[in-house]
Protein backbone atom coordinates (compact mmCIF):
# COMPACT_ATOMS: atom_id res chain seq x y z
CA UNK A 1 0.00 0.00 0.00
CA UNK A 2 1.20 3.40 -0.61
CA UNK A 3 0.43 7.14 0.81
CA UNK A 4 -2.83 5.71 2.17
CA UNK A 5 -4.98 8.32 4.08
CA UNK A 6 -7.81 8.38 5.94
CA UNK A 7 -9.75 10.61 7.98
CA UNK A 8 -12.84 10.80 9.76
CA UNK A 9 -14.14 14.60 10.34
CA UNK A 10 -11.29 15.90 11.47
CA UNK A 11 -9.51 13.02 12.47
CA UNK A 12 -7.25 11.08 10.48
CA UNK A 13 -7.32 7.89 11.23
CA UNK A 14 -4.03 7.29 9.29
CA UNK A 15 -1.72 9.29 7.47
CA UNK A 16 0.31 8.53 4.84
CA UNK A 17 0.85 4.64 5.36
CA UNK A 18 3.27 2.62 3.26
CA UNK A 19 4.24 -1.07 3.29
CA UNK A 20 4.19 -4.00 0.71
CA UNK A 21 4.01 -7.27 2.43
CA UNK A 22 5.64 -10.22 0.16
CA UNK A 23 4.38 -13.88 -0.17
CA UNK A 24 5.35 -16.03 2.67
CA UNK A 25 5.29 -13.28 5.15
CA UNK A 26 3.53 -12.72 7.76
CA UNK A 27 3.21 -9.03 9.43
CA UNK A 28 2.02 -8.22 12.64
CA UNK A 29 0.93 -4.98 13.46
CA UNK A 30 1.10 -3.26 16.53
CA UNK A 31 -0.22 0.33 18.44
CA UNK A 32 -1.70 1.21 21.06
CA UNK A 33 -6.25 2.01 20.87
CA UNK A 34 -6.79 3.83 18.64
CA UNK A 35 -3.82 4.32 16.23
CA UNK A 36 -5.81 3.05 13.54
CA UNK A 37 -5.19 -0.35 13.22
CA UNK A 38 -9.04 -1.36 12.64
CA UNK A 39 -9.21 1.20 9.89
CA UNK A 40 -6.26 0.05 8.45
CA UNK A 41 -7.70 -3.56 8.10
CA UNK A 42 -10.95 -2.09 7.06
CA UNK A 43 -9.37 -0.39 4.14
CA UNK A 44 -7.45 -3.57 3.04
CA UNK A 45 -10.73 -5.49 3.00
CA UNK A 46 -12.27 -2.61 1.27
CA UNK A 47 -15.08 -1.98 3.91
CA UNK A 48 -13.59 1.58 3.88
CA UNK A 49 -13.14 3.92 1.58
CA UNK A 50 -9.18 5.44 1.40
CA UNK A 51 -9.25 9.19 1.00
CA UNK A 52 -6.12 9.37 -0.66
CA UNK A 53 -3.38 6.37 -1.45
CA UNK A 54 -2.96 3.05 -3.52
CA UNK A 55 -3.85 -0.32 -2.19
CA UNK A 56 -2.80 -3.24 -4.92
CA UNK A 57 -3.62 -6.94 -3.40
CA UNK A 58 -1.58 -9.90 -5.45
CA UNK A 59 -1.65 -7.56 -8.53
CA UNK A 60 -4.59 -5.72 -8.46
CA UNK A 61 -5.20 -2.03 -8.08
CA UNK A 62 -8.29 -1.98 -5.25
CA UNK A 63 -10.05 0.85 -7.16
CA UNK A 64 -10.61 -1.72 -10.38
CA UNK A 65 -10.24 -5.21 -9.34
CA UNK A 66 -12.98 -5.25 -6.15
CA UNK A 67 -14.02 -8.72 -7.05
CA UNK A 68 -10.61 -10.60 -7.75
CA UNK A 69 -9.22 -8.76 -4.41
CA UNK A 70 -12.39 -10.14 -2.28
CA UNK A 71 -11.39 -14.03 -3.61
CA UNK A 72 -7.79 -13.75 -2.40
CA UNK A 73 -8.62 -12.07 1.32
CA UNK A 74 -10.01 -13.93 4.70
CA UNK A 75 -11.16 -11.05 7.04
CA UNK A 76 -11.40 -11.44 10.70
CA UNK A 77 -12.73 -8.39 12.23
CA UNK A 78 -13.88 -7.46 16.01
CA UNK A 79 -17.42 -8.54 14.89
CA UNK A 80 -18.12 -12.06 13.83
CA UNK A 81 -19.50 -11.44 10.74
CA UNK A 82 -22.19 -14.31 11.41
CA UNK A 83 -25.78 -14.69 11.15
CA UNK A 84 -26.82 -15.66 14.82
CA UNK A 85 -30.32 -17.41 13.99
CA UNK A 86 -28.43 -19.62 11.69
CA UNK A 87 -26.35 -23.05 12.70
CA UNK A 88 -22.88 -23.02 12.34
CA UNK A 89 -23.50 -25.54 9.19
CA UNK A 90 -26.02 -22.93 7.56
CA UNK A 91 -23.31 -19.98 8.11
CA UNK A 92 -20.51 -21.66 6.24
CA UNK A 93 -22.53 -23.24 3.53
CA UNK A 94 -24.06 -19.71 2.94
CA UNK A 95 -20.61 -18.39 3.02
CA UNK A 96 -19.36 -20.69 0.60
CA UNK A 97 -22.22 -20.42 -1.70
CA UNK A 98 -21.51 -16.29 -1.65
CA UNK A 99 -18.43 -17.85 -2.78
CA UNK A 100 -19.25 -19.85 -5.38
CA UNK A 101 -17.52 -22.80 -4.60
CA UNK A 102 -18.40 -26.14 -6.27
CA UNK A 103 -17.71 -28.19 -3.27
CA UNK A 104 -19.52 -27.12 -0.14
CA UNK A 105 -19.94 -30.36 1.79
CA UNK A 106 -16.06 -31.41 1.78
CA UNK A 107 -15.23 -27.86 2.24
CA UNK A 108 -17.64 -27.43 5.52
CA UNK A 109 -16.94 -30.77 6.62
CA UNK A 110 -13.09 -30.09 6.55
CA UNK A 111 -13.21 -26.45 8.62
CA UNK A 112 -15.53 -28.14 10.77
CA UNK A 113 -12.31 -30.72 11.40
CA UNK A 114 -9.38 -27.63 11.33
CA UNK A 115 -11.33 -25.97 13.63
CA UNK A 116 -12.52 -28.56 15.49
CA UNK A 117 -16.49 -27.21 15.33
CA UNK A 118 -17.66 -30.77 14.72
CA UNK A 119 -20.11 -31.10 17.57
CA UNK A 120 -20.92 -27.40 17.18
CA UNK A 121 -22.45 -27.58 13.52
CA UNK A 122 -26.37 -27.50 14.11
CA UNK A 123 -26.12 -25.58 17.00
CA UNK A 124 -27.32 -21.79 16.09
CA UNK A 125 -24.33 -19.20 16.12
CA UNK A 126 -26.51 -17.54 18.41
CA UNK A 127 -25.81 -19.65 21.52
CA UNK A 128 -22.06 -20.33 20.96
CA UNK A 129 -19.77 -19.40 23.60
CA UNK A 130 -17.59 -16.26 22.80
CA UNK A 131 -14.55 -18.85 21.73
CA UNK A 132 -16.69 -20.57 19.64
CA UNK A 133 -18.33 -17.79 17.75
CA UNK A 134 -14.29 -16.74 16.80
CA UNK A 135 -13.80 -19.95 15.86
CA UNK A 136 -16.57 -20.34 13.19
CA UNK A 137 -15.48 -16.54 12.25
CA UNK A 138 -12.32 -18.26 11.19
CA UNK A 139 -13.87 -20.63 9.48
CA UNK A 140 -16.16 -18.19 7.70
CA UNK A 141 -13.29 -16.13 6.72
CA UNK A 142 -11.13 -19.16 4.95
CA UNK A 143 -14.04 -20.93 3.54
CA UNK A 144 -12.77 -19.80 -0.18
CA UNK A 145 -9.00 -20.90 0.76
CA UNK A 146 -7.99 -17.54 0.14
CA UNK A 147 -4.17 -16.66 -0.10
CA UNK A 148 -4.18 -13.88 2.21
CA UNK A 149 -5.47 -13.36 5.85
CA UNK A 150 -6.22 -10.53 7.08
CA UNK A 151 -7.15 -10.13 10.94
CA UNK A 152 -8.03 -7.22 13.32
CA UNK A 153 -7.27 -8.82 16.54
CA UNK A 154 -8.37 -12.65 15.65
CA UNK A 155 -7.04 -13.98 19.20
CA UNK A 156 -9.29 -11.86 21.59
CA UNK A 157 -11.84 -14.22 23.26
CA UNK A 158 -9.73 -17.21 22.02
CA UNK A 159 -8.34 -19.95 24.93
CA UNK A 160 -5.12 -21.34 24.51
CA UNK A 161 -6.69 -24.42 22.65
CA UNK A 162 -8.06 -21.84 19.66
CA UNK A 163 -5.13 -19.28 19.83
CA UNK A 164 -2.74 -22.76 19.31
CA UNK A 165 -5.20 -23.86 15.99
CA UNK A 166 -5.25 -20.69 14.37
CA UNK A 167 -1.36 -20.44 14.72
CA UNK A 168 -1.46 -23.87 12.94
CA UNK A 169 -4.01 -22.25 10.12
CA UNK A 170 -1.31 -19.33 10.06
CA UNK A 171 1.46 -21.52 9.73
CA UNK A 172 -0.31 -23.44 6.76
CA UNK A 173 -0.95 -20.43 5.06
CA UNK A 174 2.92 -19.02 5.27
CA UNK A 175 3.97 -22.74 4.09
CA UNK A 176 1.59 -22.72 1.01
CA UNK A 177 3.06 -19.18 0.11
CA UNK A 178 0.43 -17.24 1.40
CA UNK A 179 0.31 -13.77 3.08
CA UNK A 180 -0.78 -13.21 6.87
CA UNK A 181 -1.50 -9.47 7.97
CA UNK A 182 -2.73 -8.94 12.00
CA UNK A 183 -3.08 -6.71 14.26
CA UNK A 184 -2.46 -7.72 18.11
CA UNK A 185 -2.27 -6.88 21.52
CA UNK A 186 -0.68 -10.09 22.48
CA UNK A 187 2.78 -9.42 22.21
CA UNK A 188 3.90 -12.57 23.86
CA UNK A 189 2.82 -14.40 20.65
CA UNK A 190 3.91 -12.77 17.94
CA UNK A 191 7.26 -14.21 17.64
CA UNK A 192 5.54 -17.25 17.35
CA UNK A 193 3.78 -16.48 13.84
CA UNK A 194 5.04 -13.13 12.61
CA UNK A 195 7.82 -12.45 10.61
CA UNK A 196 7.69 -8.19 10.46
CA UNK A 197 6.52 -5.94 12.53
CA UNK A 198 5.25 -2.36 12.20
CA UNK A 199 4.40 -0.32 15.00
CA UNK A 200 1.58 2.01 14.19
CA UNK A 201 0.84 5.33 16.48
CA UNK A 202 -2.05 7.70 15.63
CA UNK A 203 -2.75 6.64 12.00
CA UNK A 204 1.37 6.93 11.04
CA UNK A 205 4.25 4.50 10.87
CA UNK A 206 6.90 5.16 13.44
CA UNK A 207 8.73 1.91 12.94
CA UNK A 208 9.52 -1.24 10.99
CA UNK A 209 11.35 -4.28 12.05
CA UNK A 210 11.85 -7.87 11.10
CA UNK A 211 11.56 -10.34 13.85
CA UNK A 212 15.07 -11.86 12.41
CA UNK A 213 14.88 -14.08 16.25
CA UNK A 214 13.35 -11.11 18.45
CA UNK A 215 12.01 -12.55 21.48
CA UNK A 216 8.69 -11.30 23.03
CA UNK A 217 10.55 -9.03 25.40
CA UNK A 218 12.29 -7.44 22.54
CA UNK A 219 9.17 -6.73 20.87
CA UNK A 220 7.71 -5.76 24.45
CA UNK A 221 10.75 -3.25 24.70
CA UNK A 222 10.59 -2.05 21.38
CA UNK A 223 6.47 -1.40 22.31
CA UNK A 224 7.44 0.35 25.54
CA UNK A 225 10.08 2.54 24.41
CA UNK A 226 7.44 3.69 21.70
CA UNK A 227 4.25 4.24 23.52
CA UNK A 228 4.81 4.55 26.90
CA UNK A 229 6.37 7.24 29.20
CA UNK B 1 -27.08 -13.09 -15.45
CA UNK B 2 -27.36 -16.25 -14.35
CA UNK B 3 -24.85 -15.98 -11.28
CA UNK B 4 -26.47 -12.50 -10.44
CA UNK B 5 -30.02 -14.04 -10.46
CA UNK B 6 -28.95 -17.15 -7.94
CA UNK B 7 -26.88 -14.76 -5.50
CA UNK B 8 -29.99 -12.58 -5.22
CA UNK B 9 -31.86 -16.17 -4.92
CA UNK B 10 -29.56 -17.22 -2.05
CA UNK B 11 -29.44 -14.21 -0.43
CA UNK B 12 -33.01 -14.17 -0.64
CA UNK B 13 -33.35 -17.84 0.99
CA UNK B 14 -31.18 -16.92 3.93
CA UNK B 15 -33.30 -13.92 4.39
CA UNK B 16 -36.54 -15.81 4.51
CA UNK B 17 -35.27 -18.41 6.96
CA UNK B 18 -34.12 -15.61 9.54
CA UNK B 19 -37.47 -13.80 9.56
CA UNK B 20 -38.54 -17.10 9.75
CA UNK B 21 -36.90 -17.63 12.84
CA UNK B 22 -37.22 -14.30 13.84
CA UNK B 23 -40.95 -14.06 14.02
CA UNK B 24 -40.61 -11.03 16.68
CA UNK B 25 -39.94 -9.03 13.35
CA UNK B 26 -43.28 -9.66 11.95
CA UNK B 27 -45.46 -9.70 14.80
CA UNK B 28 -43.98 -6.64 15.71
CA UNK B 29 -44.53 -5.22 12.08
CA UNK B 30 -48.24 -6.72 12.51
CA UNK B 31 -49.20 -5.86 15.52
CA UNK B 32 -48.07 -2.09 15.60
CA UNK B 33 -49.85 -1.66 12.13
CA UNK B 34 -53.19 -3.07 13.25
CA UNK B 35 -52.36 -0.75 17.07
CA UNK B 36 -52.91 1.93 14.37
CA UNK B 37 -56.23 0.66 13.04
CA UNK B 38 -57.69 0.13 16.26
CA UNK B 39 -56.70 3.07 17.37
CA UNK B 40 -58.18 5.04 14.48
CA UNK B 41 -61.25 2.83 15.32
CA UNK B 42 -61.29 4.27 18.83
CA UNK B 43 -60.93 7.81 17.90
CA UNK B 44 -64.09 7.51 15.35
CA UNK B 45 -65.71 6.15 17.94
CA UNK B 46 -67.06 2.90 15.51
CA UNK B 47 -68.54 5.31 12.77
CA UNK B 48 -68.72 3.32 9.99
CA UNK B 49 -69.67 5.87 7.27
CA UNK B 50 -66.56 8.22 8.32
CA UNK B 51 -64.21 5.30 8.96
CA UNK B 52 -65.09 3.40 5.64
CA UNK B 53 -64.45 6.46 3.65
CA UNK B 54 -60.96 6.37 4.93
CA UNK B 55 -60.19 3.25 4.78
CA UNK B 56 -57.30 3.27 1.60
CA UNK B 57 -55.77 6.30 3.68
CA UNK B 58 -55.78 4.50 6.98
CA UNK B 59 -54.29 0.80 6.03
CA UNK B 60 -51.13 3.11 4.01
CA UNK B 61 -50.71 5.27 7.08
CA UNK B 62 -50.59 2.05 9.32
CA UNK B 63 -48.36 -0.22 6.66
CA UNK B 64 -46.35 3.22 6.27
CA UNK B 65 -45.31 3.47 9.83
CA UNK B 66 -45.52 -0.71 10.62
CA UNK B 67 -42.93 -0.72 7.48
CA UNK B 68 -40.49 2.14 9.12
CA UNK B 69 -40.73 0.49 11.98
CA UNK B 70 -39.78 -3.22 10.44
CA UNK B 71 -37.55 -1.91 7.80
CA UNK B 72 -35.03 -0.32 10.13
CA UNK B 73 -35.01 -3.22 12.84
CA UNK B 74 -34.36 -5.84 10.54
CA UNK B 75 -31.25 -3.81 9.20
CA UNK B 76 -29.48 -2.63 11.67
CA UNK B 77 -29.55 -6.03 13.54
CA UNK B 78 -27.75 -6.98 10.75
CA UNK B 79 -25.55 -4.26 10.82
CA UNK B 80 -25.06 -4.14 14.51
CA UNK B 81 -24.01 -7.90 14.22
CA UNK B 82 -21.76 -7.50 11.75
CA UNK B 83 -23.06 -9.84 9.37
CA UNK B 84 -24.23 -7.85 6.97
CA UNK B 85 -20.20 -7.38 6.60
CA UNK B 86 -19.78 -10.70 6.23
CA UNK B 87 -21.95 -10.65 3.06
CA UNK B 88 -19.88 -7.51 1.69
CA UNK B 89 -16.44 -9.32 1.68
CA UNK B 90 -17.93 -12.07 -0.77
CA UNK B 91 -17.22 -11.14 -4.49
CA UNK B 92 -20.82 -10.71 -5.41
CA UNK B 93 -22.09 -7.45 -6.85
CA UNK B 94 -23.47 -4.58 -4.92
CA UNK B 95 -27.00 -4.69 -6.30
CA UNK B 96 -27.49 -8.07 -5.93
CA UNK B 97 -27.88 -8.08 -1.80
CA UNK B 98 -29.79 -5.03 -2.67
CA UNK B 99 -32.34 -6.27 -4.46
CA UNK B 100 -32.55 -9.34 -2.34
CA UNK B 101 -33.14 -7.35 1.07
CA UNK B 102 -35.75 -5.56 -1.22
CA UNK B 103 -37.46 -9.05 -1.95
CA UNK B 104 -37.29 -10.13 1.27
CA UNK B 105 -38.74 -6.95 2.77
CA UNK B 106 -41.68 -7.09 -0.09
CA UNK B 107 -42.42 -10.78 0.74
CA UNK B 108 -42.74 -9.98 4.48
CA UNK B 109 -44.66 -6.76 3.99
CA UNK B 110 -46.84 -8.70 1.32
CA UNK B 111 -47.96 -11.20 4.46
CA UNK B 112 -48.42 -8.47 7.09
CA UNK B 113 -50.69 -6.47 4.52
CA UNK B 114 -52.75 -9.23 3.95
CA UNK B 115 -53.51 -9.74 7.20
CA UNK B 116 -53.88 -6.28 8.42
CA UNK B 117 -56.71 -5.86 5.16
CA UNK B 118 -58.40 -8.82 6.71
CA UNK B 119 -58.63 -7.22 9.77
CA UNK B 120 -60.13 -4.24 8.42
CA UNK B 121 -62.83 -5.81 6.52
CA UNK B 122 -63.81 -8.24 9.42
CA UNK B 123 -63.87 -4.77 11.47
CA UNK B 124 -65.16 -2.15 9.16
CA UNK B 125 -67.47 -4.67 7.40
CA UNK B 126 -66.76 -4.15 3.89
CA UNK B 127 -66.24 -6.14 0.14
CA UNK B 128 -63.83 -5.24 -2.76
CA UNK B 129 -64.95 -3.49 -6.11
CA UNK B 130 -61.90 -5.59 -7.72
CA UNK B 131 -59.72 -7.77 -5.49
CA UNK B 132 -57.43 -7.87 -8.27
CA UNK B 133 -56.74 -3.66 -8.66
CA UNK B 134 -56.09 -4.04 -4.87
CA UNK B 135 -53.60 -6.70 -4.88
CA UNK B 136 -52.08 -5.53 -8.14
CA UNK B 137 -51.97 -2.24 -6.29
CA UNK B 138 -50.75 -3.88 -2.68
CA UNK B 139 -48.05 -5.54 -4.31
CA UNK B 140 -46.75 -2.31 -6.73
CA UNK B 141 -47.00 0.57 -4.09
CA UNK B 142 -45.29 -2.81 -1.30
CA UNK B 143 -42.49 -2.36 -3.93
CA UNK B 144 -41.35 1.12 -3.83
CA UNK B 145 -41.40 1.15 -0.07
CA UNK B 146 -39.89 -1.68 0.22
CA UNK B 147 -37.01 -0.33 -2.06
CA UNK B 148 -36.99 3.14 -0.39
CA UNK B 149 -37.34 2.30 2.85
CA UNK B 150 -33.96 -0.42 2.75
CA UNK B 151 -31.89 2.01 0.69
CA UNK B 152 -32.62 4.46 3.67
CA UNK B 153 -32.53 2.36 6.69
CA UNK B 154 -28.83 1.11 5.11
CA UNK B 155 -28.01 5.05 4.85
CA UNK B 156 -29.66 5.65 8.45
CA UNK B 157 -28.01 2.94 9.93
CA UNK B 158 -24.79 3.91 9.78
CA UNK B 159 -25.59 7.45 11.82
CA UNK B 160 -26.06 7.98 15.26
CA UNK B 161 -29.40 9.18 15.16
CA UNK B 162 -30.74 6.04 12.69
CA UNK B 163 -34.27 6.11 14.74
CA UNK B 164 -34.94 9.88 14.02
CA UNK B 165 -33.17 9.99 10.61
CA UNK B 166 -35.39 7.21 8.77
CA UNK B 167 -38.62 8.56 9.35
CA UNK B 168 -37.21 12.34 8.46
CA UNK B 169 -36.06 10.97 5.13
CA UNK B 170 -38.67 8.32 3.90
CA UNK B 171 -41.48 9.91 4.71
CA UNK B 172 -41.38 12.91 2.14
CA UNK B 173 -39.96 10.74 -0.36
CA UNK B 174 -42.57 7.94 -0.45
CA UNK B 175 -45.30 10.42 0.32
CA UNK B 176 -46.29 10.99 -3.80
CA UNK B 177 -46.55 6.62 -3.64
CA UNK B 178 -48.36 6.21 -0.59
CA UNK B 179 -50.87 8.66 -2.50
CA UNK B 180 -50.71 6.75 -5.57
CA UNK B 181 -51.75 3.55 -3.73
CA UNK B 182 -54.57 5.52 -2.00
CA UNK B 183 -55.92 6.37 -4.97
CA UNK B 184 -55.40 2.68 -6.64
CA UNK B 185 -57.16 1.07 -3.46
CA UNK B 186 -59.88 3.55 -3.50
CA UNK B 187 -60.85 2.07 -6.81
CA UNK B 188 -60.25 -1.23 -5.70
CA UNK B 189 -62.81 -0.82 -3.11
CA UNK B 190 -65.42 1.18 -4.40
CA UNK B 191 -65.19 1.65 -8.05
CA UNK B 192 -64.92 4.96 -10.10
CA UNK B 193 -62.81 6.19 -12.86
CA UNK B 194 -61.13 3.77 -14.26
CA UNK B 195 -58.59 5.66 -16.19
CA UNK B 196 -57.19 7.62 -13.88
CA UNK B 197 -56.83 4.45 -11.72
CA UNK B 198 -54.94 3.07 -14.46
CA UNK B 199 -52.68 6.54 -14.89
CA UNK B 200 -51.86 6.02 -10.90
CA UNK B 201 -51.30 2.41 -11.38
CA UNK B 202 -48.69 3.97 -14.30
CA UNK B 203 -46.93 6.25 -11.80
CA UNK B 204 -46.85 3.80 -9.30
CA UNK B 205 -44.79 1.74 -11.50
CA UNK B 206 -42.51 3.98 -12.94
CA UNK B 207 -41.68 5.22 -9.18
CA UNK B 208 -40.66 1.83 -8.48
CA UNK B 209 -38.45 1.36 -11.59
CA UNK B 210 -36.90 4.58 -10.85
CA UNK B 211 -36.58 4.16 -7.40
CA UNK B 212 -35.13 0.00 -7.83
CA UNK B 213 -32.62 1.71 -11.16
CA UNK B 214 -31.01 4.62 -8.73
CA UNK B 215 -30.83 2.88 -5.35
CA UNK B 216 -29.55 -0.73 -6.68
CA UNK B 217 -26.70 1.25 -8.75
CA UNK B 218 -26.22 4.11 -5.62
CA UNK B 219 -25.75 0.88 -3.16
CA UNK B 220 -22.42 0.27 -3.53
CA UNK B 221 -21.60 3.58 -3.08
CA UNK B 222 -23.26 3.97 0.68
CA UNK B 223 -22.44 0.72 2.03
CA UNK B 224 -18.22 1.32 2.08
CA UNK B 225 -17.55 4.33 4.44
Amino acid sequence: MTNLSKGYGFSKALSEVNFDIHWGESLAVLGPNGSGKTTLIKMLAMLVKEDAGEIIISGNDSKLSKFEIWNKIGVVLHQDLLYSHMTVEENLRFFARMFNLKNVDSRVRELAKLLDLRQKLSDKVGILSHGYRRRVSIARSIVHDPPIFLMDEPESGLDNISQELLEGIIDQKIKKDGAVLATTHIIDRVPIWASKIIFLNTGKIVKKENINGASALDIKKSYADLFED
Amino acid sequence: MKQFISTVFLLFKKDLLIDYRRKDLFFSLLFFSLLVIFIFDYILGGSSSVLLSIVPALFWIAVMLGATLGISRALSLEIQNGAFYGVLLTPVSRESIFLAKVISMVVLMTFMELILILAMVILFDFWFFNIFYFLGGILLTTVGLATVGVFIAYISGNTTVAEVMMPLLFFPIILPLIVGGVEIMDFALWGGDVVAMYKWLGFVFVFDMLFITVCSFSFGLIVRE
